[in-house]
């Protein structure tokens, strides 16, 4: 009573707080005592008299820490605010909002951070707010070591001579920085920024670009060498060193490199995915562990849905970068065999048609109707009295059939992964901590001579489960005799008196692989529905076929069914219950408007409206494309200039250009080569006839080359000319007025002049345009267009545009090149960077418009880029491969290098 | 010239063939109703090695041309050569098989230059004459003479088509890689590996295959595993032979061997 008095107070003093404040302490659990509340009250509205902003910090700095109930820890708090609040209020303020967080983690941190503080307050109170924020972040995320050193990192800072601006950028850039950190080595890298700061504060932004662009993978030890070797070079070359550290140098990339251990799993991700495809013929996501609900329990390192296959984001397991890609490698291999082995498409009703003894083991019987949200992995398993150990015995048992079947068919793959799985299930302390299970795992999916329990009656029954498992069995056998042994093993362990299985604990599989049945509901619960409806409306006609199979039918994308497909599925099930085989009896009317009626099939493909064109997307995540994603319109340019821009182009130019056009006379082949003295030909060569007949005569042998061969020859050549019109392309070209598109438009006419020379056609095109619905492709020139007044005024017309959706773009291209019957038909691409749009960002943009490049070579298309105005970067080489992209730095020599590089490309 | 001896061009032995569907049937029949046959398929898959083998099983000669892009209507027709000081006419490839009633198959036609391939369109309807003009000669074609061509559709699109004029005067015939099992079976026969090895490798080829649209232009061919079985039957150590029989050859993209290499480290 005490206490809601105490509130009154507050209510009186200020309605509005009181409402907030009173809201929060009802929520404390376990309800804060009369004292603390009436302290709570008094000072919030000490804080109230100060400032109103002072007030409501103090309320929630307090409330805070009432949860603690520590009397020292509120008057170490309250110390600290009213110390401050003597300064000034607005520090007052700052302080009663950040402390509380830190006066809970301690003295320690406590001293620190007043230490930092008035280190800080040097540069005045704008220097507090930002970093605190982080601070405050770190802290209540748990994180108190990172909070200590990145305390130490700001006292270090800005301890220095630093100018207001140089301040106010550091008090901004660091917070975001250490924000972008990476968890796991957050401390590690703020320790090592602390050094940066202490050696010179120039070398702030190189490190911390070094650190996004593959610094931040190294771990602590890994990274101070970098650094070292980083100061090092610094202290004699401060320019090379600052390239070193940001990464910007070929040396400090391979550095970086050999020293780095963690494999992110973006850097493995497209390989994987084209792995998978290969080896299984379909689309198999590859995705983050991090990306999973958290509902589910944490999964070390792999599983799969059934649709895809989830890995580490991160693997830094082993000393070696190599062998951190090789686990990825590893685990995604072994997972792959779940897929293989169709063990996701597991069925109750053909498990009980195959093995009726499956059905009596379910307590609760085949549970009929709506299977509501559950797979039938996780129904079998949830209808055992301890569902825990049948998923247990389950995965082991499925695992043992997957191995077989790895051993017969991948024998490389078993045995490169073999040691790695052993290794991981090493027995590492006495036997008798180990899991009931472990010495079966070892001897089925390991093949380890693991011991046996040594309680005689654990160790009978280890020996029994893995005398069950019979790697002869029919080699056909599919995951529902996997779930017979489930039977068989749940009933013998629980059988077993003295074993307590109430507290049964999750079995320690290899690298934690076991089966995720709730996953795989989820990612089949859309197609389940379906199949569900499609097999009950079936049913209906005396039709039987296997949800699992017309499950499978429907998410491998084969297309809506037809009667030929119910067929095969009715067939199918016959051979598995030996049933007679019945005859299908379903006109495609009656099919269709079966499948209509379950909203499948009908569904008329949309028809283009509009003149845009559509085209797929590669998405890297799931490894397949997205049909139909992009659209693309060609948009017609009316240029007004009247061809001035070119004029003067090719004026201020004029010595380039006489060059260019005698240097491209050249590259023009006369009509007709006449191969003379050839062995063989249409005609004969009379001045080798003569020889002929001389060195008969003289009595020589006489030379067979006696004919004329005449070949015609023609350039075949068709280049298509893509240029970036993103909005960047407005930037200035260092050391001039003109933007980079200003040059590129003057390399443009140089390389219509050249191509006029040449004879070569050629088409010019530009693109930009915002999200994956307005790709703008703008046609300057088109194969068949002459060069006009009406082209050179759309070279003149080009202006940035907005952004860049290279994949659409250079599919568009691709089309309209593979129209021309050269044969040799040639892509270039000026660009000034890298792709970026809508809902198209860094690893996903470069992914797209690295297949769109692809699938242009698989068309016979060359796809050259230049990319001007940047520095030389490592991830140009993945965009577009090592050998088939130029990065031109200054971009003013574009016009010369752009004519120099088609020259070179297509000489003879 | 003295007259050539059709003899000469009889596939003696057997040819190894395995059939995997009804190509041969099809093609006796074309054969009675002196109809032209143009085969397609991908590269490798044994369109070579059929027509050897129907010309085996007919017993007719086989003169077989390899097209370039230089290959000239003389060059199938043929031309005026120098003997004993005089000159003589000595017949093309095209012709000899015309006169002596051999199966001409010109490979890879696409290859050819689009004006070559016109010499044949007489040959190919009802007419069977070929015309030689700078001998002044028309020759009607042998009862017993057939043209095969083949090409290879998936390769070179727009460019290397052929024309409808040239397309629409063949019965056309389509090849694949074989079947797993067939597959399996001729490997294992023509490479002198065991049945349990040429599995392997054709297990490694539908992998391969899987990513064509990937960045190869071309999955891995049966002659490409032959090859291999071939190195490995010289002792070769299994991985090294299919490195340089089978990814090697197919493409130079170090990230795409890279996914070729991790397959094969699965099977091996």
């Amino acid at each position: 009573m005490a206490g809601q008095h105490s509130l009154d107070n507050l209510r009186l003093a200020d309605p509005e707080a009181y409402v907030w404040v009173k809201g929060r302490v009802d929520m404390l659990q376990p309800p804060p005592s009369d004292a603390a509340l009436a302290l709570l009250v008094q000072e919030t509205i000490w804080g109230l008299s100060q400032e109103a902003g002072m007030g409501a910090a103090m309320a929630r700095g307090l409330l805070a820490l009432l949860p603690a109930d520590s009397q020292a820890l509120l008057q170490n708090y309250l110390r600290l605010v009213h110390r401050a609040a003597e300064t000034g209020v607005t520090l007052g303020r700052i302080v009663a909002e950040f402390s509380a967080s830190v006066v809970l983690k301690g003295q320690a941190l406590t001293d620190l951070f007043e230490k930092t503080m008035a280190v800080m307050l040097g540069k005045g109170t704008y220097a507090l707010t930002a970093p605190f924020e982080a601070l405050r972040e770190l802290l209540d995320a748990g994180d108190t070591a990172s909070g200590a050193a990145y305390l130490e990192l700001l006292a270090e800072t800005f301890k220095q001579e630093l100018t207001y601006n140089q301040s106010l950028q550091l008090v901004y850039r660091l917070p975001k920085a250490v924000r972008n950190f990476t968890l796991q080595r957050r401390r590690a890298q703020i320790e090592q920024f602390k050094r940066v700061v202490q050696a010179d504060l120039q070398l702030v932004d190189p490190f911390l670009d070094g650190l996004d662009k593959g610094a931040g993978l190294l771990d602590e030890e890994a990274l101070s060498r970098f650094l070292s070797l980083a100061l090092a070079r610094y202290a004699s070359k401060p320019d090379l060193g600052m390239k070193f550290l940001s990464l910007s140098s070929k040396v400090g990339q391979d550095t970086c490199l050999a020293l780095q251990r963690a494999v992110p799993l973006s850097h493995v991700n497209s390989p994987l995915g084209r792995y998978l495809y290969a080896r299984l013929g379909r689309p198999v996501g590859v995705l983050p562990l991090s990306g999973l609900t958290a509902s589910a329990a944490p999964v070390p390192w792999v599983c799969s849905d059934g649709q895809s296959i989830y890995l580490p984001d991160e693997v830094a397991r082993f000393k070696h970068r190599e062998q951190n890609i090789a686990l990825f490698k590893d685990l995604a291999r072994l997972e792959a065999a779940f897929f293989e082995c169709r063990t996701f498409d597991f069925d109750l009703e053909r498990a009980a048609e195959m093995y009726p003894g499956v059905l009596g083991h379910m307590s609760a019987g085949l549970p009929a109707g709506e299977p509501g949200g559950m797979c039938d992995g996780e129904r079998f398993v949830h209808s055992f009295s301890y569902p825990l150990l049948a998923a247990d015995l389950f995965s082991l048992f499925e695992q043992a059939r997957v191995t077989q079947f790895l051993h017969r068919w991948y024998p490389g793959l078993i045995r490169h992964v073999l040691p790695l799985l052993e290794a991981d299930l090493r027995p590492t302390d006495s036997a008798a901590d180990h899991h009931l299970l472990t010495p079966v795992i070892a001897r089925l999916l390991v093949g380890q001579d693991f011991p046996f329990s040594e309680n005689p009656l654990a160790g009978q029954l280890q020996r029994e489960l893995v005398a069950l498992f019979d790697p002869q069995s029919d080699a056909a056998a599919r995951v529902e005799g996997s779930a017979r042994l489930v039977c068989v093993a749940h009933d013998r362990v629980t059988r077993i008196s003295g074993l307590s299985l109430r507290h049964y604990m999750p079995a320690p599989f290899p690298y934690g692989r076991r089966l995720h049945w709730e996953m795989v509901s989820r990612a089949q619960s859309a197609h389940d529905r379906i199949a569900m409806e499609i097999k009950r409306r079936l049913e209906a006609r005396q039709i039987k076929v296997y949800r699992s199979d017309l499950r499978k039918h429907l998410a491998d994308g084969q297309g809506p069914l037809s009667s030929d497909d119910v067929a095969a599925l009715v067939l199918s099930r016959a051979q598995v219950s030996g049933q007679p085989r019945a005859a299908v009896h379903l006109t495609r009317r009656e099919l269709e408007t079966l499948l209509r009626e379950t909203g499948m099939g009908g569904v008329e493909p949309a028809t283009g409206a509009d003149d845009a064109f559509r085209y797929p997307e590669w998405d890297d995540s799931l490894q397949d494309y997205l049909a139909d994603h992009t659209r693309v319109r060609e948009i017609a340019v009316a240029g007004q200039d009247r061809g001035t821009f070119y004029r003067n182009t090719l004026v201020r130019h004029g010595g380039l250009v006489s060059r260019m056009r005698r240097a491209f006379a050249f590259l023009k082949p006369q009509a007709m080569a006449i191969l003379r003295q050839w062995p063989e030909g249409d005609d004969f060569d009379y001045r080798a006839l003569l020889d002929y007949a001389m060195d008969r005569r003289a009595g020589r042998m006489p030379s067979d080359r006696l004919f004329i061969k005449r070949l015609k020859q023609a350039r075949d050549v068709a280049v298509l000319l893509l240029v970036d019109l993103s909005r960047s392309t407005a930037n200035p070209v260092a050391g001039g007025h003109a933007s980079v598109l200003d040059v590129t438009k003057e390399a443009l006419v140089l390389f219509c002049e050249a191509l006029q020379v040449v004879g070569d056609p050629y088409a010019i095109a530009g693109f930009s345009g915002t999200g994956r619905h307005a790709v703008d492709f703008f046609q300057i020139k088109t194969f068949k267009e002459r060069l006009a007044d009406k082209v050179r005024s759309r070279i003149a017309w080009l202006a940035p545009q907005r952004s860049t959706r290279m994949g659409a773009a250079i599919r568009h291209a691709t089309t309209l090149l593979t129209r021309m019957d050269s044969r040799v038909r040639l892509m270039i691409l000026i660009s000034d960077g890298f792709p970026n749009d809508l809902g198209y960002k860094s690893d996903y943009a470069v992914a797209d418009t690295r297949q769109a490049i692809q699938e242009a070579r698989s068309s016979n298309v060359h796809v050259k880029a230049i990319t001007v105005n940047i520095g030389s970067d490592p991830g140009l080489d993945a965009l577009y491969g090592r050998v088939h992209h130029h990065v031109i730095g200054d971009v003013r020599e574009l016009p010369d290098k752009l004519l120099r590089l088609y020259g070179t490309l297509t000489r003879f | 010239m003295e007259a050539l001896n059709p003899q000469s061009f009889i596939v003696e032995k057997e040819p190894y063939y395995l059939s995997s569907g009804s190509e041969i049937p099809l093609f006796e029949s074309a054969w009675q109703a002196k109809l032209p046959v143009m085969l397609k398929g991908p590269t490798g898959c044994g369109k070579t090695r059929f027509v050897q083998h129907m010309a085996w099983r007919l017993k007719r000669p086989l003169i077989t041309v390899a097209c370039h892009e230089d290959l000239f209507a003389s060059d199938l027709l043929g031309r005026y050569l120098l003997k004993n000081e005089e000159t003589v006419w000595v017949d093309g490839p095209l012709t000899q098989a015309a006169r002596m009633g051999a199966i001409c198959y010109l490979d890879e036609i696409v290859e050819a230059r689009k004006d070559t391939t016109v010499v044949i369109h007489p040959l190919t309807d009802d007419r069977r004459m070929l015309s030689i003009d700078k001998k002044g000669e028309v020759l009607i074609a042998h009862p017993d003479f057939m043209l095969v061509i083949s090409y290879n559709p998936g390769y070179q699109s727009v460019l290397k088509d052929l024309k409808q004029s040239t397309r629409q005067r063949f019965v056309g015939m389509t090849f694949d890689y074989p079947q797993t099992e067939n597959e399996i079976r001729i490997v294992a026969d023509e490479g002198g590996v065991p049945s349990e090895l040429a599995r392997q490798l054709v297990a490694l080829a539908g992998k391969i295959r899987n990513i064509r649209e990937q960045g190869l232009t071309e999955g891995a061919s049966t002659r490409l595993l032959i090859y291999a079985a071939h190195l490995i039957r010289q002792g070769i150590d299994l991985k090294a032979a299919c490195r340089a029989a089978v990814c090697l050859p197919l493409t130079d993209d170090e990230r795409l061997q890279e996914t070729l290499e991790d397959l094969m480290d699965d099977l091996f």
